[in-house]
């Protein structure tokens, strides 16, 4: 069992993450990693009230997305406001789970 | 076993037996030595031991905890925690604690009992400037064989023994793992398959590594799960290494077997082992990988840094 075939890993052309804005909500589909983390800062920066992020379509998260959803949290917080995920799914339930991070965020189902 | 009556501070107490009856006759003995100070008792051993223990304090039996260790246990790694956790439970309750802590057992693969050894090694860090308790580790001199068990030796600063407790006078000192385990890994099987990455193709390294777990084997839940701990190992290499890294990935009999090579050098002896808080922003990649993997082992020596990671299929 090897890779072969597959060693050829050039970056991809499609965007792996989605940042749809709409009604006070942003809506993320694809993958919240470290190379995206940083989209979501540029959205923190121009919202006043609470930041809902809906997660439906993140098919890939991992501890460094979380952090990057806690500084969101963090600068949230310090306006007043908070961070709200909305309807996670599986894959970031799991790893708020593993990363040991359930009671971190307001969730909203 | 008799003990001092007043320790002045954490004994990690190695206890060779060489049969089931010496075990029972002393872990009890050492439990009951606990219960009558009305100190926390936590028994961390493969499960049937918790049976036989169980059934020899009687009435005593409900006011011990239990853990099986070859469950709990499987990653060596996941041990500490749950010491932590027992300690930091009974110092706020303002009770004292003891243990007993059978994980390195003949079921074992030689990958595993070093991370055993590892494991008893960095519980000295952990406790020795905390708190006096006492925990008992024993280990079957015949099943397993004198060099383990003279390793297993070799980390436990006090034994206990039919004298009683003594220290040890060849326990290695409070050394870091990546000072005291020298053996470098096995290589990888040959035509282990191979990849390089970076940052940007972090995205390209998971659909290779998807592809690899399901090829080598996996369901689909643990492909997804190999695959978050593959990137968990990239993203650290990302951040902490000279950019990028190298995967590898194969298979050894019924095991998936990853590594990610990078420029990087681990410094924290105890990384991984310390349940995050829940605001904590950094530092939680190794504890994910830690709670996916079956085994886990770190080796950081001259500025190259290999992190192993294993996954039954």
């Amino acid at each position: 069992l090897t890779l072969s075939g597959v060693v050829d890993i050039s970056p991809m052309e499609q965007l792996p993450l989605e940042i749809v804005a709409g009604d006070g909500v942003f809506t993320l589909r694809g993958e919240l990693d470290m190379a995206t983390a940083d989209r979501l800062s540029e959205i923190v920066e121009g919202t006043t009230g609470n930041l809902v992020l809906d997660l439906e379509g993140i098919t890939f998260i991992n501890s460094s997305g979380l952090q990057a959803v806690l500084t969101a949290q963090k600068a949230a917080r310090a306006r007043g406001a908070d961070v709200v995920l909305r309807r996670p799914s599986r894959v970031v339930h799991r790893v708020l789970e593993l990363a040991s991070m359930t009671e971190t965020f307001v969730i909203e189902e | 076993v008799t003990t001092n009556p007043e320790p002045d501070g954490f004994r990690h107490l190695a206890f060779p037996y060489d049969d089931e009856g010496r075990f029972l006759s002393t872990s009890l003995a050492f439990i009951r030595g606990g219960l009558s100070v009305n100190e926390r008792v936590l028994v961390m051993v493969p499960a049937a031991k918790i049976d036989s223990i169980r059934s020899a304090l009687g009435d005593d039996a409900g006011t011990v905890d239990y853990v099986d260790v070859s469950e709990v246990g499987r990653n060596p790694a996941r041990i500490l925690p749950e010491w932590s956790a027992f300690a930091a439970e009974a110092n706020e309750e303002g009770r004292g604690l003891r243990g007993i802590a059978e994980p390195m057992t003949v079921e074992r693969s030689a990958a595993a009992l070093a991370e055993c050894l590892l494991h008893e090694l960095l519980v000295n860090t952990a406790f020795d400037s905390g708190p006096a308790w006492e925990l008992l580790c024993p280990i079957d001199r015949g099943a397993l064989g004198a060099p383990v068990v003279e390793q297993h030796h070799h980390v436990h600063p006090f034994v206990s023994s039919a004298r009683g407790v003594e220290p040890n006078p060849s326990y290695v000192g409070d050394l870091s793992p990546f000072e005291w385990l020298p053996d470098p890994l096995p290589p990888p099987a040959t035509g282990a398959g191979q990849v390089e990455f970076d940052l940007s193709t972090l995205s390209a390294l998971r659909a290779s590594v998807d592809a690899f777990g399901s090829r080598a084997g996996l369901s689909p839940e643990r492909s997804a799960d190999l695959v978050l701990a593959v990137d968990e190992l990239a993203c650290n290499s990302v951040l902490h290494g000279t950019s990028g890294g190298v995967f590898r990935g194969w298979r050894e009999n019924d095991t998936v077997m990853c590594e990610v090579t990078s420029e990087s050098t681990f410094t924290d002896p105890m990384v991984g082992r310390r349940r995050p808080s829940v605001d904590q922003h950094q530092g939680r990649g190794l504890w994910v990988v830690n709670q996916l993997c079956d085994l886990v082992q770190i080796r950081s020596s001259d500025g190259t840094s290999v992190v192993r990671v294993e996954m039954r299929a």
